[in-house]
Order: structure tokens, then C-alpha cells, then sequence
């Protein structure tokens, strides 16, 4: 049948119908444009060519599941991770799966912060017991590479001359109102908000955060959640 | 803003002049999206199409809804559509003969059909099945052509007529694509614009092409959207519009995106043909 012909051709081993290439070369050079626009800084890190050879390689590989292309790439990072080429750059999966962090942040659901005001409605006894829900562009990313530094710098220079990468890193993304935001926190704050995020309630996650972090202070923390706009919803 | 475009040109929106339109607000007939673009669950470009829909009339331009495709409509799609049509208003919505979902995936580019009994049932019956899902006209865009199909029986352009006889849609000419078809096809785009059904287009599209050379080291036309509309094309259009009379003409650009106000310029210079071929008829 003609449209599994097209379509073998297309991602596949090519039928040498002449000007047949002319639509495989668009597939893949639509795809490649995708993600070249999800993952703009993993191309500064390793120029076109090379970000070129590896996308179409991605999408020689992975067809697109939608027609919204927006959606498409969302496994590029645990592709380049198990890319050869890019073995020796250990970073690279980890600034994708940041830049992916932050694509779906920018196109994940409106939702409006609660302000701290909030508990003030809370009975001090409903505390312990009280339940967070994020707001749903709220991504945490945790990593040794240095790959949110990484991320910001190329923000400000395309080519920074010299990289000092944090041993380790947690960093937020999410989109509190029209632009995505990023902020880098302390390791304890990260447990807690991770812990919170996962379901907890505030006294497990506290107890669970203490425990690691013996200094741990609650209420920067607990301030923090509500300064940063992160929470939608609290619930006894 | 209305919804209804008025007979005038206006450009396929970019992400990279979003701000430079809400602060410039040039002058422009209407802006055009692909719909796919803005079917994201929220965020900043859905934010600001309201606020460009509260300054110009929108075009809906869908790019994935395999129209020509041999598997049933995705009606989860047709959904996404339909949410694009209530939220935002726009004055015309228009999709491809094309095809490109497959039982394995999207394929992300516009794939031509064969031009055949069959495949006229397929479209037919897909055309009227969005228009009433989405209850309202669509308009049939001609697609580029780099190869013919044996087996078509028909030509493209009695195909598009005995759709819009049959569906009651609306025609998109694309005037690039008929350009770069006949010469990739060794035919005439005057033959294919007096078989084809002119008295139902409601809107143009315009945009530039690619010259390269194929495995035969023949020059074939690839329609890239990369570049100004080219002189051969501008002058079909203005015979087109000598006949049409104005109508709402956009200028496409996706790749090698210039600074918004070349794109405004090339609009103008649209307008302009469009005014003295009204004068001369």
C-alpha cells in the first residue's frame, strides 16, 4: 500500500524513488528543527554540526508519537546520554533533561500561588497534618554535573571562558505566572521541598529532612515555599 | 478585534516577534498560527495570542490533521482544534491535502496523495467530518508537489473542485505551491488555474522557495518557506487576484525568520498588487 511505502521510505531503509528524498529530508529536518528549538543550549554546548548528526540520529530513531510537535524530543535526554559521540561530555544529558525540565514548564497548565496568608487559617494542632500541592510547572532537578550553572551561564554568554561546576546542585523550575523561573536552593530545602512534593505531610517532611539535616530551620523554608509562588492548594 | 480577515495581507506569526508586535502593532490584514503550536496546556504563547487577538483578526492554520491520510480523524486532535477555534475566534481555519499520521507515528511533514476514486472518498469524508466537529467551513490547501503519481486518475486541481462540490469547504491557494508544482512537474500553472476553482478561495498563502537539484541533477523547487516570495510567484499572483479580486494573502516564513518589519514590508508590497489589479480591472 502506497502509504506504508511512503512511509518505510520515509524513517527507514529509502525506496530510490527519485526526489523521494525531498520529503525524507523534511521529516528529519523538521524533527531536528523541534528539537533544536527545545534544547537551545545543549546545541551552544556542542555547536550545530554536531547537535545536527545527533538529533537526526534521535529522529532517524524515535517518530514522533503527535502531531504536536511541542511534545516531541521528550526522551532526547536518555538518548544523549547513551550517545557515544557524547560520552565524554557528562554533562550534556544532564543540561537536557534541564532544558527539557524547563520546555515543560513553560507549556504545563496556569494555575494561581497561594499566598502564606493562607495557613493562617490552618489550626496550629492541623499543622503537622497539612498537605501541599505544587504548582503543576514545578520541576526539581538534582544533579552533580553542574548542569543548571551551566544552563544559566549560557544565558548570559554564549561562550563563558571559564566554568567553576558546583560539586552539587538543586535547582527549581517552574512558572508562576507568564516566564519560567529558575533558583538554585540548599541541599536541605531541596529534601524538604522534595518531600512535600512526593506527598508528605509537613511533620513527616520535616522528620524526614531533619534526619539528614540535623540544622535544618523549618521556617525560611516553609516561607520560602510561598515567596517563590510553588504552592497552589494546601490541604489538612 | 473581528474575527472576519479583511482583504488584505498579513503574516504567519513567529515566536520571535511576538514582543515587537503587542509594541509596534504595524499595520497587518490579520496574523496566521499554526495551530499545533499553541496546543500546549498553558503558558507565556497562549498569553500572548489573546493579546495579539485583541489587535488583529486570526488565521487558524492546521499542519497535523492528516486530512489525506488512509487512518481514521484523531479526534483527540480534532478536540485541540476545536478548543484553538472556541478560545481564540479566528476568521478562517484551513488545513492541507496531505497527509502525515501513520499507524507508527506522525511524520511530520505534508506527504502527498495519489490523486484517485478512493482517495477522493477519504478526503471528502474527513473534510466533512471536521467541518462538523468543528462546526464550520474549512478551507483545502494545495499542497507542493515534487513527484506525480501513477496511478492518480485525476488532476489536482478538478480533485480540489469535485471536493469543494461535494464537502461545501472553502480553498486555501497556496500560489507558491502551484508555482513550484508545475515546474517541478512539467506542467502548466496557468492550466492548473483554469481547472481549478478560483470563485471559492478565501484566502492566499505566499512565501519563497528553495532552487536545488534532485538524484537526476534536474532542478527541482523545494517550497522551504526560507526566503522573500519570488518574482515568478508575485506575478502569478497578481493574475490570480486580477481574477479573485483582494483577498486576505499571507506571507509565510518558518525558516531564516527575518526581522518582523521585512516580513510587514513584503506584506505591503502585497497590498500594493493586490490595489493596482483592482485598479486595472
Amino acid at each position: 500500500m502506497l502509504e506504508h511505502d511512503f512511509n518505510d521510505g520515509l524513517l527507514g531503509e529509502a525506496t530510490p524513488h527519485l526526489r523521494f528524498s525531498i520529503y525524507r529530508n523534511n521529516v528529519s529536518q523538521a524533527l531536528v528543527g523541534a528539537l533544536r528549538v527545545r534544547f537551545p543550549i545543549v546545541e551552544q554546548l556542542v555547536g550545530p554540526q554536531f547537535f545536527s548528526a545527533m538529533a537526526g540520529a534521535y529522529a532517524a530513531a524515535h517518530k514522533p508519537s503527535s502531531a504536536v510537535l511541542i511534545h516531541y524530543g521528550a526522551s532526547f535526554a536518555e538518548y544523549i546520554a547513551g550517545y557515544e559521540a557524547a560520552a565524554t561530555l557528562p554533562y550534556l544529558a544532564d543540561v537536557a533533561r534541564f532544558e527539557n525540565a524547563w520546555w515543560q514548564a513553560y507549556h504545563a497548565f496556569e494555575a494561581v500561588p497561594l499566598e502564606i496568608s493562607a495557613l493562617a487559617a490552618i489550626a496550629p494542632e492541623d499543622l503537622g497534618g497539612l498537605k501541599f500541592a505544587f504548582h503543576p510547572s514545578f520541576h526539581m532537578l538534582q544533579n552533580s554535573n553542574g548542569a543548571a550553572s551551566i544552563w544559566q551561564w549560557h544565558q548570559i554568554a554564549n561562550n563563558p571562558a571559564h566554568l567553576e561546576v558546583p560539586s552539587q546542585e538543586f535547582a527549581l523550575v517552574w512558572r508562576p505566572h507568564a516566564e519560567v523561573a529558575v533558583r538554585l536552593i540548599e541541599a536541605d530545602g531541596f529534601c524538604f521541598f522534595e518531600a512535600l512534593k512526593s506527598g508528605a505531610d509537613l511533620e513527616s517532611a520535616v522528620l524526614k529532612t531533619l534526619e539528614q539535616f540535623p540544622a535544618f530551620d523549618l521556617q525560611p523554608n516553609l516561607a520560602a515555599l510561598f515567596q517563590l509562588e510553588l504552592i497552589t492548594g494546601v490541604t489538612p | 478585534m473581528d474575527s472576519k480577515l479583511p482583504p488584505l495581507a498579513g503574516i504567519g506569526l513567529k515566536n520571535e516577534h511576538i514582543r515587537a508586535l503587542l509594541e509596534q502593532q504595524p499595520a497587518l490584514g490579520f496574523v496566521e498560527i499554526h495551530a499545533e503550536n499553541y496546543m500546549g496546556d498553558g503558558g507565556p504563547l497562549l498569553r500572548y495570542l489573546e493579546r495579539l487577538r485583541e489587535i488583529y483578526p486570526l488565521s487558524l492554520h492546521g499542519v497535523g490533521l492528516s486530512i489525506g491520510g488512509p487512518r481514521a480523524l484523531d479526534r483527540t486532535h480534532l478536540q485541540r482544534l476545536r478548543n484553538l477555534n472556541e478560545r481564540f475566534s479566528p476568521g478562517l481555519f484551513s488545513e492541507h491535502l496531505a497527509w502525515s499520521t501513520h499507524d507508527t507515528g506522525f511524520l511530520a511533514d505534508l506527504l502527498p496523495l495519489p490523486y484517485t476514486k478512493a482517495t477522493f472518498e477519504r478526503v471528502r469524508d474527513h473534510i466533512a467530518e471536521t467541518q462538523e466537529f468543528m462546526g464550520r467551513q474549512m478551507l483545502l490547501e494545495n499542497p507542493a508537489s515534487y513527484l506525480a503519481f501513477d496511478d492518480s486518475t485525476m488532476g489536482e486541481a478538478e480533485f480540489i473542485s469535485r471536493l469543494v462540490d461535494a464537502t461545501g469547504c472553502g480553498l486555501l491557494l497556496d500560489v507558491n505551491n502551484v508555482f513550484v508544482s508545475a515546474r517541478n512537474l512539467k506542467t502548466s500553472s496557468q492550466d492548473y488555474l483554469n481547472a481549478y476553482p478560483l470563485a471559492h478561495v478565501q484566502e492566499i498563502h505566499l512565501a519563497g522557495h528553495e532552487i536545488a537539484t534532485d538524484d537526476n541533477a534536474e532542478t527541482v523547487l523545494i517550497d522551504d518557506h526560507g526566503s522573500p516570495v519570488s518574482d515568478d510567484v508575485w506575478g502569478l499572483y497578481a493574475e490570480v487576484i486580477e481574477r479573485t479580486g483582494p483577498l486576505p494573502t499571507l506571507i509565510e516564513r518558518d525558516n531564516n525568520v527575518p526581522p518582523l518589519m521585512e516580513l510587514v514590508a513584503e506584506a505591503d508590497y502585497a497590498n500594493r498588487i493586490s490595489q493596482s489589479r483592482r485598479k486595472a480591472a
